[in-house]
């Protein structure tokens, strides 16, 4: 069996679970009492390491669900939560049970936060009143709110563009807002991508277009898409995953024409996914199916014979392995950024944080 | 954007800037003063060869000044008088000394603006303070406490003045001790004038907690009498007692209503979840204590409290105890394996 590290998060269900950008051995888990429908949360600091390989370092508290977290890009010890109040909640490791700062403009629950990895200054939330705020974490108003208008489950900085954020709806569309063109009527909105859109038919073919395993792919119904993530490697390449059960990739340079890969396997709705920062073509999904997996996006694949000359053709995503331990719903998942690469976290409504290293699943 | 800003210029837009100018009072007076082509500065020309507007305002800046005349409150306020309490009044030597400095051109450079600015803040400051401030403030306050504070107002005894003065504001000590030596000289010494302060302040206090006494039994007695006033009232027009228990009922209906509607969503969503989840057969489904609490909520037996989950019948709160592999028995096969390549797993290279 595989060396799985765990914590447990008594009384409380994470949500969702980040590597510090400083340390490889701190990790944080924001978490909710009653899974999130009714009552409080708390904000766990992990350590790794001897002699008990995972110990809650602090906590903090929080009257509301929390629901998501970021840490500060520019500070190894503060980070910030979204909570179900509507507010984002910075708190650092100095300073014990308050937070340092509280930004409360949303209206609903704050389902995400993600800090900007560039400039490092500024961090957005999203929120099911169907808005995008982007904060300073020396303000306590908010810099500028971008309208979505539907509830938007997950928005995220570009990693190679400090002025490009994306974030992914219940209206089934990723939106990318350039905050470098002018304010018009659109909000900083430039691209506009159907997830469950199929790629548009080739001039002179019939029928839908062909997945790389030479079944047909009509596209899907419309459906909440839950989470996203930019690829590393690439700059216009991310990954949306949701209700459907379908992980999909898309270019942002071709907003209309379908996904690059579809990735299924998910049994229930991907809750969370990340790509991997060590290898351009791998990710990992956490799902309401109770596991985590490890899928390669196929575009490493070779075409089969026959479709190497026909454009047009969407890549099917392999997965490349399974952890299974979570006992309840897997709720979040993310990448350590140091080491040999591989080493994951993941938590789910089981109260517990495991940490596992991809390479075991892909071994095998 | 600014039209300077936009590529290059032409003949109307010099046009433009000859009718663009500002024309106003403020602008002839400087840039028709004599000097101001010969490369000095405003501050270093000669009084006596300002033109008109200059002239005009140092009469203005000369002249007997608005606020000396009592019965006038805007002056006071708006005037130039207030600014000497503001700036701080130090020995006029020392005001000199620091403006003698090679930063500001010095005396030797500048003597004129120098010796009027000093004239303007040192000599005319204590003597205006000491002769007009008070009554000018008494004669204010008195003229307009009856539309200001309204009902309930009590206009000041005979030591309203110097009471006012006395409360503590930022004026209030440079005021006081100036009312105190209104009927002697500005250059008595220090010491006897703080002495003076002090008898003085004594006396206002004791004058202050006379006022105060009087205000707060009048106060008090002026609320009892409303409070009475208000329950006659309310209890001829108001609610009768019937009506307000109903109101009471019906408030507490309607909560109770809203309740029940919210926990009728609950129990419907819960029984979603649990219809999406229903055709899968596997062991952790199975065993989800989140799906058991679904279940009970869609049951009616559990519904949310403020802050928990409670049952339906006790209202006692319900503990959700989370199940997991390493409890004994969780798994039927209990070496089975947790962590497992997928069915289609690819080895990566």
């Amino acid at each position: 069996m595989a060396s799985v590290l765990e914590a447990r998060t008594p009384g409380f269900n994470p949500y969702a679970v980040k590597y510090s950008p400083y340390y490889d051995s701190r990790l944080a888990v924001a978490a909710s009492s009653n899974y999130g429908i009714v009552g409080n949360g708390r904000l766990f600091v992990l350590g790794l390491g001897p002699p008990n390989g995972i110990q809650i370092e602090k906590y903090f508290d929080t009257n509301d669900a929390q629901y998501d977290l970021a840490w500060s890009e520019i500070n190894e010890n503060q980070l910030a939560v979204a909570c179900g109040d509507g507010s984002i909640k910075l708190f650092d490791l100095g300073v014990d049970q308050f937070p340092v700062m509280n930004f409360h403009e949303h209206n609903r629950e704050a389902f995400s936060v993600c800090w900007n990895p560039i400039t490092k200054d500024t961090f957005i939330s999203s929120s099911w009143d169907g808005t995008i705020k982007i904060w300073s974490p020396t303000r306590p108003q908010s810099l500028k709110t971008l309208p979505v208008g539907t509830c938007t489950y997950s928005a995220q900085f570009s990693p190679h563009n400090p002025s490009l954020i994306s974030c992914a709806s219940s209206d089934s569309h990723i939106r990318l807002f350039d905050l470098r063109t002018p304010v018009t009527a659109k909000y900083h909105l430039t691209t506009l991508i159907p997830a469950h859109s199929p790629p548009p038919p080739l001039p002179g073919s019939h029928g839908p277009p062909l997945l790389s395993n030479g079944t047909p792919y009509p596209g899907s119904v419309p459906s909440e898409i839950l989470t996203h993530d930019w690829n590393k490697y690439s700059d216009t390449l991310l990954a949306a995953g949701g209700v459907d059960r379908t992980i999909r990739t898309f270019d942002i340079r071709n907003p209309q024409g379908g996904p690059l890969s579809v990735i299924s396997g998910h049994e229930f709705a991907v809750r969370k996914l990340a790509w991997s920062p060590h290898a351009r073509d791998i990710l990992v999904s956490a799902s309401y199916d109770m596991t985590v997996r490890v899928w390669n996006d196929g575009t490493g694949m070779p075409l089969p014979p026959g479709m190497q000359q026909q454009g047009g053709v969407v890549n099917v995503g392999t997965e490349m392995g399974r952890m299974n331990r979570h006992t309840e719903f897997a709720t979040g998942v993310d990448w350590c950024l140091f080491g040999a690469g591989g080493w994951t976290a993941s938590v789910g409504w089981d109260e517990r944080v495991l940490v596992w290293d991809a390479h075991t699943l892909l071994r095998r | 954007m600014a039209d300077s800003m936009c590529g290059p210029s032409n003949g109307a837009k010099n046009l433009l800037a000859h009718t663009d100018r500002d024309r106003s009072m403020h602008q002839d007076r400087l840039i028709n003063a004599p000097q101001a082509n010969a490369g000095g500065s405003f501050r270093t020309r000669n009084p006596a060869q300002a033109n008109g507007a200059d002239a005009a305002f140092d009469n203005f800046q000369g002249g007997p000044v608005p606020f000396m005349e009592p019965h006038h409150m805007l002056p006071m306020a708006s005037g130039p008088a207030p600014l000497h309490h503001h700036v701080p009044l130090g020995h006029p030597s020392i005001a000199a000394a620091r403006l003698d400095s090679p930063a500001t051109g010095g005396m030797r450079h500048a003597p004129d603006w120098v010796s009027e600015f000093s004239a303007m803040q040192l000599n005319g400051g204590p003597n205006m303070a000491s002769s007009a401030s008070a009554p000018a403030l008494a004669s204010g306050i008195q003229g307009m406490h009856p539309t200001t504070f309204g009902m309930g107002w009590r206009p000041f005894g005979p030591a309203a003045p110097q009471s006012f003065i006395q409360h503590p504001t930022s004026m209030a000590a440079p005021i006081s001790a100036a009312a105190a030596a209104a009927s002697s000289t500005t250059t008595a010494e220090p010491v006897a004038l703080v002495a003076e302060s002090a008898e003085v302040k004594s006396a206002f206090d004791d004058l202050f907690g006379q006022y105060d006494a009087v205000n707060e039994a009048e106060y008090a007695r002026q609320t009892a009498d409303f409070e009475a006033e208000e329950a006659k009232w309310m209890m001829e027009h108001g609610p009768s007692a019937e009506a307000i228990a109903q109101e009471a009922t019906e408030i507490a209906d309607e909560q109770d209503l809203s309740k029940k509607r919210m926990d009728h969503d609950l129990a419907r969503a819960a029984g979603d979840i649990l219809s999406a989840v229903s055709g899968y057969q596997n062991e952790k489904f199975q065993k989800s204590s989140f799906l058991q609490l679904m279940q009970r909520i869609a049951d009616h037996e559990v519904v949310v409290d403020e802050k928990s989950f409670v049952d339906a019948e006790t209202g006692g709160e319900v503990q959700i105890q989370v199940l997991d592999e390493s409890r004994p028995g969780y798994h039927s096969e209990e070496n089975g394996e947790h962590v497992s390549g997928g069915d289609d797993a690819v080895p990566r290279a």
